[in-house]
């Protein structure tokens, strides 16, 4: 069939640029995305053809299946060995049900590197690219039908062929028997590799709206953003299910976002005040909610202190509360817009004026790029709702209130459920407990996303998830279901 | 009998964003350092293997189980290659060592069901870890210096070398404090 690469870990991004480090970034390399899980990798060459790219080539048009599953390097493999223990990368033969698969180190041992042998002992770099092409030549030999039995001949071989890309892109070669590895600094050669183009920022690029909002990709509010989205994609597998067809549409509208930003000041001003902040505060409230045992006083002061600081941030920025408001509006409006109102509302294409016209644009921008655009909806929803609650703290310095913890509840619990998203009946327990663990921990909560669930269920399988809820303490037993 | 070299501590702690490497810092995720501190009690140099070679969740007793050891390693391997040679540090006669892992929150673990289909497993260390079981290996000779793929016989695995030790990390209530609490 071709290369897959996982999509459900979330590190896709760093595989395909190593594929196209391989292929030395011709542009025939492209990805499309059949199922929620999986990239799959298609080539046609438009440069001229070296071994490396000739390779791939072969592995990409042949009937088998390879998948490349990028993780991080305390990921621990199906025999108990950390990935570490293979010098970041390793590959497990295909089955009759399973395809080949290679595992690949994308955090290079948390940033430490991993480093081999040269021909005169010296140690040099182990580039993510090579161990890459290194375990790909092992598929290709299995493909081929010389695959040796024994382990060592299987290194042998597939070093023969990691020096050959070496040498195709002017790198130290390494032992050709030599089987030593560790990680951290090499003694020669420094941890550089020449690439085709510039890499992606390491696990920045995903969050590129608020690095160019914010200037920096280290930013506090930039790393908090990512530190909740990585937290709450892994949840499980549901979390993942739900969150990647948001994230997949975000790659595809984020560029064009920023695109604007880097030529519009008013636009990307507008980002950094009504859109960033606002969901750095909003992340922090929503935790906050969720992590509280009731709707305690406790609570609505540490919600209030939060708004209170985006609110004095605007003040700073010389922000009017009627400014404010507008911003408000128009996420609402947008929220409106791209979830069930649709078609009835219709939204502002231009980035003119801001920020009126900000949520505007950014709906115009993401509803042609994708149908799971329900996500944004909800996001919007939820801004508005913030932005609402500083509105009334900027004007009569209303703190948070009773009705806007409900309002902010029935939100959380009105998580955006894809069409895409492949929801088994089978995981739903497992799943279940871990929503009830972690995210859904007040029972009013439970039941409002219980209720919201059902709405969505398939009907076959209905009476077994309300036979669930009710065991795992969602819904009562006879508990009206209707949303 | 009193085995050559004990675990005196074991601690988990979490670390500040000044102390990881920019990778993992942009991770997003939480980062911990596990800290072993060894004493070799006799009176001759030890190797001890330096590495984290194998990692399990028993998720009944919510123990993380950290081997610096390959004493249960499995006979055979489903991977491809071979897994790289264990770094080993020499322990001078009555001296103590310090050796400091990373570990990630979440660690994935891949699960397989019965019927052969594969799912990541996540396990936080604040919230699904009760107990952290260290064990380390170690042996009075030095471990092979080069592993020549041409030799007739090259270890995939260092199963049966060297002796183990065990020594245990419990969380307290508040998950505070992170201390050895038993042996």
């Amino acid at each position: 069939m071709t290369i897959l690469i996982d999509v459900f870990l979330g590190n896709h991004a760093m595989v395909f640029d190593d594929l196209l480090q391989i292929v030395l970034c011709d542009p025939g390399l492209t990805t499309s995305q059949p199922t929620p899980y999986v990239l799959q990798v298609a080539y046609q060459q438009k440069q001229q053809s070296v071994a490396s790219s000739s390779r791939m080539l072969s592995l990409v048009n042949d009937a088998t299946t390879i998948l490349i599953i990028g993780v991080n390097n305390t990921f621990v493999l199906p025999d108990g060995n950390p990935i570490t223990a293979f010098g970041g990368g390793v590959s497990m033969p295909g089955t009759l049900t399973q395809p080949i698969t290679i595992w690949v180190d994308v955090t290079e041992a948390g940033g430490h590197g991993y480093h081999v042998r040269d021909t005169d002992g010296a140690t040099i770099y182990l580039p993510r690219p090579v161990t890459v092409y290194h375990e790909l030549a092992h598929a290709y030999h299995m493909l081929l039908g010389d695959f040796p039995a024994n382990k060592q001949a299987r290194e042998v071989q597939a070093i023969h062929d990691e020096n050959t890309f070496r040498a195709q892109i002017f790198i130290p070669l390494r032992h050709p028997t030599d089987h030593y590895g560790d990680t951290g600094a090499p003694s020669h050669g420094g941890q550089t590799f020449p690439t085709c183009k510039p890499v992606y920022p390491g696990f920045n690029w995903d969050c590129i709206v608020a690095s160019a909002a914010v200037g920096s990709p280290h930013a506090p509010q930039v790393e908090e953003l990512r530190r909740a989205r990585r937290e709450y994609r892994s949840l499980s597998l549901w979390a993942t299910l739900i969150s990647e067809p948001v994230l997949d549409l975000y790659r595809k509208f984020s560029p064009g976002v920023v695109r604007d930003m880097n030529t519009d000041p008013a636009l990307r001003q507008a980002m950094l005040l009504y859109a960033v902040q606002p969901i750095f505060h909003l992340v922090q409230i929503a935790e906050s909610y969720l992590r509280a045992e009731a709707d305690d006083d406790e609570l609505m002061a540490a919600l209030d202190r939060s708004v209170g600081e985006y609110v004095a941030d605007l003040s700073k920025a010389g922000v009017s509360p009627r400014t404010l408001a507008t911003a408000a509006e128009g996420a609402a409006f947008a929220a409106r817009a791209l979830g069930a109102d649709r078609a009835a509302a219709a939204v502002h294409a231009s980035h003119g004026e801001m920020p009126g016209d900000l949520y505007g644009y950014l709906a115009s921008t993401i509803a042609p790029k994708g149908s799971e655009a329900v996500g944004y909806a909800w996001a919007f929803e939820g801004i508005a709702l913030f932005l609402g609650q500083a509105v009334a703290k900027g004007v009569d310095q209303r703190g948070v209130t009773p009705a806007f913890l409900d309002a902010l509840g029935a939100w959380l619990a009105r998580l955006p459920i894809p069409t895409g998203a492949l929801l088994s009946i089978a995981d739903a327990r497992v799943e279940l407990k871990v929503f009830a663990e972690r995210v859904f921990t007040r029972p009013h909560a439970r039941a409002q996303f219980a209720q919201h669930l059902l709405a969505r269920w398939p009907a076959a399988s209905v009476p077994e998830l309300r036979s669930l809820f009710s065991d795992l303490h969602y819904l009562r037993p006879d508990h009206d279901t209707t949303e | 009998m009193q085995e050559s070299i004990e675990i005196t501590d074991v601690r988990l702690t979490e670390m500040a964003v000044d102390q990881m490497t920019p990778v993992m810092a942009q991770s997003g995720v939480s980062w911990y350092r596990l800290t072993l501190t060894v004493r070799n009690r006799s009176h001759e140099p030890i190797h001890l293997m330096w590495d984290i070679r194998r990692i399990r969740y028993d998720a009944g007793r919510r123990v993380l189980v950290v081997q610096l050891s390959e004493h249960d390693a499995p006979n055979e391997s489903p991977m491809v290659g071979l897994p790289m040679p264990p770094r080993y540090r020499v322990i001078g006669a009555r001296e103590e060592a310090t050796i400091v892992h990373p570990l990630s929150s979440p660690i994935t673990f891949l699960e397989t069901s019965a019927d052969g289909a594969r799912r990541p497993r996540y396990v936080r260390l604040a919230e699904d870890v009760n107990s952290i079981e260290c064990t380390v290996a170690y042996e009075t000779e030095p471990p092979p210096p080069v592993i020549d793929l041409t030799a007739r016989k090259v270890p995939d695995q260092w199963r049966g070398r060297g002796t183990t030790v065990t020594a245990s990390w419990k969380a307290s209530p508040s998950r505070k404090e992170r201390k050895k609490t038993s042996e």
